[in-house]
């Protein structure tokens, strides 16, 4: 028997297999690939009692999903929220509704949102397909109404954002929110996607 | 070349929950080699939530003992030398801008 693993009281949770976006570096994609369905379902709430019941930090970060697209979501938050867990929330999808979002943020006030708009607003559908960034962006901004924590526009720099970054920079300030620039080493070979300049890749991980 | 693990699930890094209902060492295990590899899959034998009392139990199991003790000598599916392998690079770096501060934080 082993106790190793107990110590450990975060937790990555991948909610179902729904997401509206088709990124091209998802691991959805390899499943579109192969034409068969993504596979997953529904969390159900019985599942995410026993889960809480566990961990302290949940971290809504989806490996084929995103979060939003559970559909009941909000009422996870809402759990949350009475056991007091800490929470972040990693969100891409733009598909869900303003007002559905102010239901999100009221049910969890102090929940970290990470919001993945990569580059400006207008153009982050190019790796984001179907993101409606501009749409993200003002919910971004609405979310400082309800949330106690800044929202955090997340930024991974790609060849056709790279030369944004401080324009970025100075979008974040007079919005005050908070900015993070990822530098991805997921690149494959002729990749149109890699950043040109140097400094903004990293080298890709080694295979073995 | 002998292959080193210097594995991120012995430290802080989260586990994580799959969309297909399982308890994983973490996010990076996700993937389709790694799900259908033979020797993973006795892992996750034991790690469905919804078919167990308590995230203890499977954190416990012997399956999950197992995986440990092989993670010590080095013995794990490609994903875990691919991204906890020893003296590898950075795979993603993250600026952190919040007005004037800014720190940097490596994932490595």
């Amino acid at each position: 028997m082993s106790f190793y693993f107990l110590n450990r009281r975060d937790i990555n949770i991948d909610l179902s297999h729904r997401c509206g976006l088709e990124c091209p570096r998802c691991l959805r994609t390899y499943w579109k690939r192969i034409d068969k369905k993504v596979p997953g379902y529904d969390m159900t709430e019985k599942t995410f009692k026993k889960i809480i019941s566990f961990y302290d930090y949940l971290i809504f970060c989806g490996q084929y999903s995103d979060p939003v697209h559970h559909p009941n979501f909000i009422k996870f938050l809402e759990l949350s929220n009475e056991k007091n867990k800490q929470v972040s929330v990693h969100n891409a999808s733009s598909l869900k509704s303003k007002d559905w979002y102010i239901k999100a943020f009221k049910a969890y006030p102090n929940a970290n949102w990470h919001f993945g708009i990569d580059g400006l607003p207008k153009d982050s559908h190019k790796y984001r397909i179907n993101q409606d960034g501009e749409k993200l962006f003002d919910i971004m901004i609405e979310s400082k109404k309800y949330l106690i924590r800044k929202p955090i526009w997340q930024y991974i720099v790609f060849s056709y954002n790279e030369n944004d970054i401080e324009q970025a920079k100075q979008m974040a300030k007079d919005n005050n929110i908070k900015l993070s620039i990822t530098l991805s080493s997921r690149w494959w070979g002729n990749d149109e996607l890699e950043p040109k300049n140097e400094e903004l890749k990293l080298k890709d991980i080694p295979k073995v | 070349m002998t292959k080193k693990l210097n594995p991120k699930c012995f430290k802080n890094w989260a586990t994580a929950y799959t969309a297909t209902g399982y308890l994983v060492p973490c996010c990076y295990c996700d993937n389709p080699e790694t799900m259908n590899d033979s020797n993973f899959k006795k892992l996750l034998d034991a790690s469905k939530v919804e078919e167990s009392n308590s995230i203890e139990d499977i954190l416990l199991s012997d399956e999950w003992s197992n995986f440990r003790d092989n993670l010590k000598k080095d013995i794990a599916p490609n994903v875990c030398f691919r991204y906890c392998g020893q003296n590898k690079t950075a795979i993603k770096k993250t600026i952190y801008i919040d007005g004037k501060e800014q720190f940097i934080y490596e994932v490595k």
